[in-house]
Parts: structure tokens; C-alpha cells; sequence
């Protein structure tokens, strides 16, 4: 994704989000008892100011781009992300995703399962998904692990589920 | 290498840190013994075999906690096990109060818990929780309600706050607190104009009375004692039924007196789940009214100015009905 | 007298407890999402058959470890142990990045003693001074300082201000979702309970932080052109070395004094308008993001000189100066000891005590500090494959532990996804940190004002300390825009 297309992207994102915002405003908030200041009026401000910041910034985007050669940004763009797109590029992304979904499921799972059962798993599959292979590595993180638990528990009691 | 011996030094140290909070365990544990004893016949009931856990709804070093924390350690000598104290602040103690409800109700959770809870935040808004999910353990402490004024407020009596012939800003801690409402209360019945400021806290309320950015506020005498004393805040009036007994409050009328019958004070208790046995739920009243009972919590009490009051599981499901039907009608306005 | 005072405080005990609270605090600071606030708390407790001045030690001793151990994570992977550092692992992350972690953390340590021994100074010369100026401050300053403290967006907004405001917004909105502070409406929490509370900072943080960070090492892990986190050579920088940044010390060290002695501000605003401060005058601006040395010595001097400062409304009126010191509080109250005029009239040695002793503690920090420096530093030759699960865990535990709650470590992971994009996207997080710490203070304190001036805006500009604010807070908001247009011309 080149520059400009990501600017274009993030612009139109905030630019939406502001827009929601000031509808929902009304609607969720009830009104406030005290004078006119009330609990809807630093929202108004922040949804209104989030609409003329990311319709500035998407004006600017499309302006600038218009006025500098198009060709050449596009041929910087490319150089410049094409790492990105590359094969090595996409396996990075996707392991990024899986990682955020371990960590996801860690959080979700760590009052059900309890602190030593979830952290095994997420830590384990964090592992393998970084291709760790020496055995001993994966024993110095549930020995740490086991430390870090009594460490909390007993000198910090701090109540881990 | 080197990764290896800076982890020895450093677990040797954090070993030796265990040692200094372990000897300090040490001490009690002589004792253990013998308070153990007398509650042996009550003990047959197996409990409590793990360490118990007291929630305290609001934030570490506020003076909830300072009070969870005082009883969790007097308390390990009278229960023989563990107490362990875990904060969980935010919305006035509604958060921790609606976990509270899905607690298991084993008896190893108890919630501490402040009448406003109860009594002003579910008309402020819908909350999950009633006092019918809870079974009351014991009161702990009442807090009465000072109005106080600042000094370069000119304000000495509510005569002068009529002579003053502008609109009297006052201050209290927290939206909806028992503070707000009985300074509302007042300034409606006396007709006076008056603008009410939220703070998030005690601190707060009261930098901005020191500091004359407000004319009136209202709090507890502890927090007030010294500048009361100094002469930086003038007392007004207490919100409850009789003067303050102890020496440095007995001069301050109370609203009563002073024509306007406004009684409110705060005043906090423990609670657990509803469905603990009463086996259990009978011997934590009986072992909680030994430790507020110790002369330890005492003399925090006293450091604190806290008043004392045990009320049993009864009364305060009294207490708590008859406020409740007050402060609503207060708020529907 | 000041042999009396010295008598009191020089005894074993005394050593023994301060070390033991510098070493806790440091440890604990460096954790992240645990704070010297949560361990003086826990601490509290253990004080209760102490000598007083013995405790306040201790806790003292905890209170400035834990500013300075939570610059060692920011540094040396990019997570602030307490909002305090979060300006410094703006450039502290940076210099590590660039091999020069050993120096980063080296002349952190100096800055924080220097920062650290300079409030002590001010605490001990001008502190009932100080303090009635400090109690100036209602909810008109407190706004208008919260506005100035929202401007310093634009400068860390990175190459883009525009994006930089944009993620201030963002910011902003998440700063205003729980209860209403004056009305306690809830806003935007849906039927959420958790969220009634708001969203805690520290969620925030480590999340926009580390765990942003976490997902890009994860990305970049088996790209071995990432040069690992070295330490060069020669690592050690004297203390000397930093007093070159003399101007930059003294700065924002009294900025730190200044917001320190203000109640209710805390290190986290020092530091940042420290940073901003120093960027601002600085010869080299353009290396502020990037790695810059002065960098961290203005956030680090900034956030140890609120140590000195948070005691001086303690001590003298008896309204404490930030969350740790409100916690002290109770642990005086416990010994019987009541901060406030009458304590610092009638004890005085007991007050000159604490504040030499304030003295100590950074004395002892400095030793402390280059001993664990070195163990810290051994930590990250463990390779990041290995590390990265035990962070996560750490991590996790960590915005858990502020409230027991899952549900902010959820938080925490949500705010990290979403940074990631973000960063993809080139938009700066710091100033979505700032504004979430700073959006309470302004709007809470602007609604107040208007309450107390029956809604005439005019209060903000006819009372003299905010009317000053606003102006600099103007002028800082479009500095950068003017000094653009005046280089191109």
C-alpha cells in the first residue's frame, strides 16, 4: 500500500469514526442536570474537531498528491513497501496476526482456565510459533514463568486466578 | 555467564526481602495458637482453611483502604490464615459491588462496603445489585458529616452565608455522595443560591477550600481536624442527630439545632454473598467484632477519627432500608 | 537542631529499611504496570510497628526507585514501568535501539539523582512558599495547565502535526468514556460494567507501548537485518557527564518541582513538558524522537524532581501532591501523625528529618541504581524468541494487577492491536498517551470552572495564572506551524 493510500485510508477512517461519533452522541449520553456544559459537550467538541482534522488532512493528502508527479511517487512507494508485499513480507504480517490472536485468547482464557494453565499454553504456542527448537529454552521460560508466580503471589500478593 | 550470577544476586536479594516480610509473620504466628484456642469450638467448622480475601471498592491509600488493611492485619492473628486485600475502585464501588454478587459463596470473600452504595448510587443510576444479594457480616465505622467553610470566606454561621448576598459555592467528594446530598438538602430548605462543585476526591474538595476556590465544603473530622484546629477551615454545623462527643468537635452544633433536621452520616460494613452458610457467615460477625474489638484497631480508629459501630447483620439491613427510602426521595427531585 | 535531626536519622535501621524500600520500589517500578503507588500500599501495612521516620524511609525509598526503575523497561524494551517514563522511552527506546542502551539508562540515573536532590533542596529552602502558591491553583489553573499540557501534541506529533492532533482526539474520546466526572452520566460504556470506571491509564500505556512493541518484534524476529539491542563498549558514562546538559537539568527540574508541589498532578505531566520544554530550546530538535541524549535527561531530571515536590504540600498544609504521597497519608495516619501547619510547627525536626532523609535516599538511588543497571542490562542478551512470551506474561499480570480485573488486560491487548495499526498507518501513539492522562484533568476542571463562574467563559482569561497558560499554550500549539512557514520563506 503506498503512501498516499494509506493516508487516504487513515483520513477516511477518523473522518467516519468522527461522523458516527457526533450521531451517537445524542443517543447515548443522556442530558446532564447541571448548566449547558454538560456530559455531552467535550464529546460534541471531540467528534466535531476529529471531522475537520481528517477532512483536512484528506484534502492535503489529495492535493499534495496531485501536485507532484505521480509516477515517480508511485515508484518510491513500491521500492520503499515493496518488502511488504514480498512473500518473507507477507509470512511476517501473518505471524504478527497469529501472535495477536494467542495473546488475545491468553487474556480471554487467563481467569478461566487459571494463571498456570493459560499462561502454559499461550507461552508454549508463542514459542513454537517462533520457531524455538533447544529444549532447554522452553524450560528457562516455565521456570521464569513459575517464578514470576511466586514472586507476585508471595512478596507482592498480588492474587493471581 | 554473567546473565547467570546477576539472576543468582538477584534472587538472593528477593529471597532475603521474603525473609524480612516472613519474620515479620513469625511474630503473630505465637499468638495464633492461643487466639485459635478460643475460638476452638466454633473451629470444628473447618474454616478457614485458605487465606480469605477482603475487597476493598476503592483505591489503594484512600482511607477504605487504609481500614481494609488495618483489619487484614490484625486479622491474620484471629483467623490463623492469610488475609489478603485486592482493590477494585471505580464508579463510587458499584464495579466491585456487581462482581461481588457472582463471588463464590464460600465465605473466603468478603467485600468491604460503604452505605452510599446502597443508599445513593442505585438512584443515580440502574445498577445490578441490591442489598438482597448480600448478607451483612458486621458494621465497622460511622463517619459523621462537617460543613465547613474556608477562612477567607468570611463565613462563621448560616447567618452569615444569608448575609453574604451572593451565590455560595460549596464543595464535596464525589457526584452523589452522602456529602453532596446533605449539603443540597441544606441550601434547599434555607433557600439560599448555591452552586455545587464535584471533586474526585477528599484532597481535592479540600485544596480548593484551602486555596478559596470555593466558599463551603463538607467532610469527614478526620480529614478536617487540623485545619479546623488551625483556624484555616470554620466548622458550620454536623449533619447528624447529636454533637460529636469527642473533644475538639463538641462545639459544633448540628444542623438540628441549628433549625434544619438533616441527619447523614457514612458509615461503612462488611457483606458477603447471600448464600454462605450460616455456620460461617455467625462465626466471621463473631471473629470480625473481636478485631474491631482489638485495641490495634482502636488506636487506628482514633488516628483515623473513626467512630466505631458494630451493628449487627439486622440493624444494618435496617439502617440501610430506612436511608435508602430517605436519600430517594431526595434524589427523585 | 540539625544534629538532633541528623542523630535521628543516621541509625542502622534506618540504612537497612531505606535500601530495602529503594531496591523493592526500583524492582517493582520496573515491572510493568506495577507502581511504587500499588508497593507503598502494600508496604503499608508492615510500617504499622516501625519508627516513623524509619517508615516514611522506606517508603520514600519506594516511592523514588519506583519513578526511576520504570525508566529501565521504557529504555531498554520500549515499556514504561509507570506512566512517569513513558517521555522516556520516547528516546531512551531509540537510543537502545542504536546500541546505546548503557549510556540511555547511565545518564537517566545521573538525571533522576540530580532531578531528585534538586527538589530536596527546594523542599528544605522555600516549601511553605512554595505551597501557598501551590494552593493558587483552582479549577480555572488546573484547566488552563491541562490545555498546555495537551499542546505539547503537536511537537512529539512526529513529521505530521495534523496526524499528531488526530491521534489526540482519539485520545481525548477514550478519556471520556466511563462516568461523567460531574454529573456521573455514563458515557459510551455500553452495558459494560468495567468500562463505568473508565479506562484506566495504564491499560493504555503498557498496551500502546509494549505490546505494540511485542507485535513488531514478533513481525520482525527472523529479519536479521534488526540489529539486537548491543551495548557498545565504553557504556559507562560518569556522573559528569550529564551536567553538560546544565540548562536542561535545571529546566526541567523546576518544571518537575513546579508540577510536583501542584496537588493532583503528577510525574507522568512533568515529565512530557519537560521533554517538549527541552525539544523546544534544544540546538538539535530534529534528533528529539530519535535517540536523543538530552532527551532523556529532560524527562528523567523532570520526573525524580516531582519526588521532593509531591512532600511539599504534604508536609506543610497536608494535602498530598500526587497518588503516592495520598498513600503516605495513610501511612502516617496510622503512626499518628498528621501532616499538615500545625506538624511542620510543632515537629519541626521530625519534618527537617524526612527532608534530609529525602537526601539519602537519592544518594543510596545512585548506588542502588548502577549495581541493578548491570543485572538489567544482562537481561537482554536473552534472545527475543525467548523473551517475548515471558513480556507477554509479565505484561498481562501487570494491567491485571491494577484492578484485579481481566478485563483491563483485555483492554491492554485491544489498545496494542490497535496501535500497531496505527504505526502501520504512520501515526505517532504518544499523543494519544498524553491526551488519555491529560482529557480528565481539562475537562473535569473546565466544567468546574464554568460551575463556579455560572458559565462565563471569561474566568479562563481574567484570572492572571491561567490567562498565562493559555497564552503559552497558544503559542506552542503553533510554533512549529510558524517556524515551517518562516524557513520557507
Amino acid at each position: 500500500m503506498s503512501d498516499y493510500q494509506k493516508n487516504m485510508l487513515s483520513g477516511a477512517i477518523f473522518f467516519l469514526f468522527g461522523i458516527v461519533l457526533l450521531f451517537a452522541i445524542p443517543f447515548t449520553i443522556q442530558q446532564g442536570n447541571l448548566s449547558a456544559v454538560g456530559p455531552r459537550a467535550f464529546p460534541n467538541f471531540i467528534g466535531y474537531t476529529m471531522v475537520f482534522l481528517s477532512g483536512a488532512h484528506l484534502v492535503i493528502t489529495f492535493i499534495s498528491n496531485k501536485l507532484s508527479s505521480k509516477k515517480t511517487n508511485e515508484k518510491d512507494d513500491v521500492i520503499k513497501n515493496g518488502k511488504e508485499c514480498s512473500s518473507q513480507g507477507l509470512k511476517d504480517e501473518i505471524r504478527v496476526i497469529v501472535l495477536g490472536i494467542i495473546m488475545l485468547l491468553y487474556v480471554l482464557t487467563f481467569e478461566n482456565l487459571g494463571f498456570f494453565a493459560s499462561t502454559f499454553i499461550a507461552s508454549t504456542l508463542s514459542l513454537i510459533l517462533f520457531k524455538v527448537h533447544k529444549w532447554y529454552h522452553y524450560l528457562a521460560v516455565y521456570g521464569s514463568i513459575t517464578l514470576i508466580y511466586l514472586g507476585f503471589t508471595k512478596l507482592l500478593f498480588v492474587m493471581l486466578p | 555467564m554473567k546473565k547467570l550470577v546477576s539472576i543468582l544476586l538477584v534472587l538472593t536479594m528477593v529471597i532475603a526481602l521474603a525473609g524480612c516480610s516472613s519474620t515479620k509473620e513469625k511474630e503473630p504466628s505465637t499468638q495464633t495458637t492461643e487466639q485459635a484456642k478460643e475460638t476452638e469450638t466454633v473451629k470444628s467448622l473447618d474454616f478457614p482453611k485458605n487465606p480469605i480475601t477482603i475487597i476493598c471498592p476503592w483505591a489503594a491509600g484512600g482511607s477504605s483502604d487504609s481500614m481494609v488493611r488495618a483489619i487484614a492485619e490484625i486479622g491474620k492473628e484471629y483467623f490463623g490464615v492469610a488475609v489478603n486485600v485486592v482493590n477494585k475502585d471505580g464508579a463510587g464501588g458499584t464495579i466491585a459491588t456487581t462482581e461481588f454478587k457472582n463471588t463464590k459463596a464460600d465465605g473466603y470473600t468478603i467485600c468491604l462496603e460503604a452505605v452510599g452504595v446502597f443508599t445513593t448510587q442505585p438512584f443515580m443510576r440502574e445498577v445490578q445489585y441490591s442489598m438482597d444479594d448480600f448478607k451483612p457480616v458486621i458494621g465497622l465505622t460511622t463517619e459523621p458529616i462537617i460543613m465547613v467553610a474556608g477562612k477567607q470566606s468570611g463565613i462563621t454561621s448560616i447567618d452569615d452565608m444569608k448575609a453574604l448576598g451572593r451565590s455560595i459555592s460549596y464543595g464535596f467528594s464525589g457526584t452523589g455522595s452522602l456529602p453532596q446530598l446533605a449539603q443540597e438538602k441544606f441550601f434547599q430548605d434555607s433557600g439560599l443560591e448555591a452552586e455545587g462543585v464535584p471533586f474526585e476526591g477528599s484532597a481535592p474538595t479540600l485544596t480548593a477550600l484551602l486555596g478559596s476556590h470555593i466558599d463551603i465544603g463538607a467532610a469527614h473530622p478526620g480529614e478536617i481536624l487540623q485545619y479546623v484546629e488551625s483556624g484555616d477551615l470554620i466548622p458550620i454545623g454536623v449533619f447528624s442527630q447529636e454533637r460529636d462527643s469527642r473533644e475538639a468537635f463538641k462545639n459544633i452544633p448540628t444542623f438540628k439545632e441549628l433549625g434544619y433536621d438533616i441527619d447523614m452520616s457514612v458509615w461503612k460494613f462488611l457483606i458477603i454473598p447471600k448464600d454462605v452458610p450460616d455456620e460461617v457467615s455467625a462465626y466471621l460477625t463473631e471473629t470480625m467484632g473481636k478485631i474491631i474489638a482489638d485495641e490495634k484497631f482502636i488506636e487506628f480508629a482514633n488516628n483515623s477519627n473513626l467512630m466505631i459501630t458494630p451493628y449487627t447483620p439486622e440493624e444494618v439491613i435496617q439502617k440501610v432500608a430506612d436511608e435508602a427510602a430517605v436519600n430517594k426521595e431526595l434524589l427523585a427531585k | 537542631m540539625i544534629l538532633e535531626v541528623l542523630k535521628t536519622l543516621f541509625t542502622p535501621m534506618n540504612f537497612l529499611f531505606l535500601n530495602v524500600g529503594l531496591f523493592s520500589g526500583i524492582i517493582v517500578g520496573a515491572l510493568p504496570g506495577l507502581t511504587g503507588t500499588m508497593c507503598i500500599a502494600l508496604l503499608l501495612p508492615l510500617t504499622y510497628g516501625m519508627n516513623s521516620i524509619t517508615s516514611m524511609l522506606l517508603l520514600l525509598g519506594v516511592y523514588c526507585g519506583g519513578i526511576f526503575g520504570g525508566s529501565i523497561t521504557a529504555i531498554l524494551i520500549n515499556t514504561p514501568g509507570t506512566p512517569a517514563s513513558a517521555a522516556t522511552a520516547l528516546d531512551g527506546y531509540a537510543m537502545a535501539k542504536k546500541g546505546q542502551a548503557g549510556r540511555a539508562l547511565h545518564t537517566a540515573l545521573s538525571a533522576s539523582i540530580v532531578g531528585g536532590l534538586f527538589s530536596t533542596f527546594v523542599l528544605l529552602v522555600a516549601a511553605p512558599a512554595i505551597a501557598s502558591f501551590a494552593l493558587k491553583f483552582g479549577p480555572v489553573e488546573y484547566f488552563a495547565l491541562g490545555v498546555f499540557g495537551l499542546t505539547i501534541i503537536s511537537s512529539v506529533g512526529g513529521d505530521s502535526i495534523l496526524k499528531g492532533l488526530m491521534m489526540g482526539m482519539a485520545g481525548l474520546f477514550v478519556s471520556t468514556i466511563g462516568l461523567d466526572p460531574i454529573d456521573g452520566i455514563p458515557r459510551f460504556s455500553g452495558n459494560i460494567t468495567e468500562l463505568l470506571g473508565g479506562i484506566k491509564i495504564i491499560p493504555a500505556l503498557i498496551g500502546l507501548f509494549a505490546i505494540t512493541e511485542i507485535l513488531n518484534k514478533g513481525r520482525n524476529i527472523f529479519n536479521t537485518s534488526e540489529t539486537p539491542i548491543q551495548i557498545e563498549g565504553k557504556t559507562k558514562t560518569r556522573f559528569i557527564d550529564v551536567l553538560k546538559y546544565k540548562m536542561v537539568l535545571l529546566k526541567s527540574s523546576i518544571l518537575g518541582v513546579f508540577i510536583g508541589a501542584v496537588p493532583g498532578t503528577g510525574a507522568a505531566i512533568a515529565s512530557f513538558l519537560a521533554y517538549n520544554e527541552a525539544k523546544r530550546t534544544s540546538k538539535t530538535p530534529e534528533e528529539f524522537g530519535r535517540g536523543s541524549e538530552e532527551a532523556v535527561v529532560a524527562s528523567e531530571a523532570a520526573n525524580n524532581a516531582v519526588t521532593g515536590a509531591t512532600l511539599i504540600p504534604l508536609l506543610t498544609l497536608g494535602i498530598p501532591g500526587d497518588t503516592n504521597t495520598a498513600v503516605l497519608i495513610g501511612a502516617l495516619t496510622m503512626q499518628g501523625i498528621i501532616p499538615g501547619p500545625q506538624l511542620f510547627v510543632e515537629q519541626r525536626s521530625w519534618v527537617y528529618a524526612i527532608m534530609f532523609g529525602l537526601i539519602l535516599v537519592n544518594l543510596f538511588m545512585y548506588v542502588q541504581g548502577k549495581f541493578l543497571i548491570k543485572s538489567f542490562i544482562n537481561v537482554t542478551k536473552v534472545p527475543s524468541n525467548v523473551m517475548i512470551p515471558v513480556l507477554i506474561v509479565l505484561c498481562v499480570i501487570g494491567a491485571y494487577a491494577v484492578n484485579n480485573n481481566t478485563f483491563d488486560a483485555l483492554l491492554m491487548i485491544i489498545f496494542g492491536i490497535f496501535g500497531y495499526l496505527m504505526l502501520k498507518l504512520k501515526f505517532p501513539l504518544t499523543p494519544m498517551v498524553i491526551a488519555i492522562v491529560l482529557g480528565p484533568m481539562v475537562e473535569s476542571n473546565m466544567r468546574r470552572a464554568l460551575i463556579l463562574s455560572k458559565g462565563s467563559w471569561s474566568i479562563f482569561v481574567t484570572r492572571p495564572i491561567s490567562c498565562v497558560f493559555l497564552i503559552i499554550a497558544v503559542l506552542m500549539l503553533f510554533l512549529p506551524l510558524i517556524k515551517k512557514y518562516l524557513i520557507r520563506s
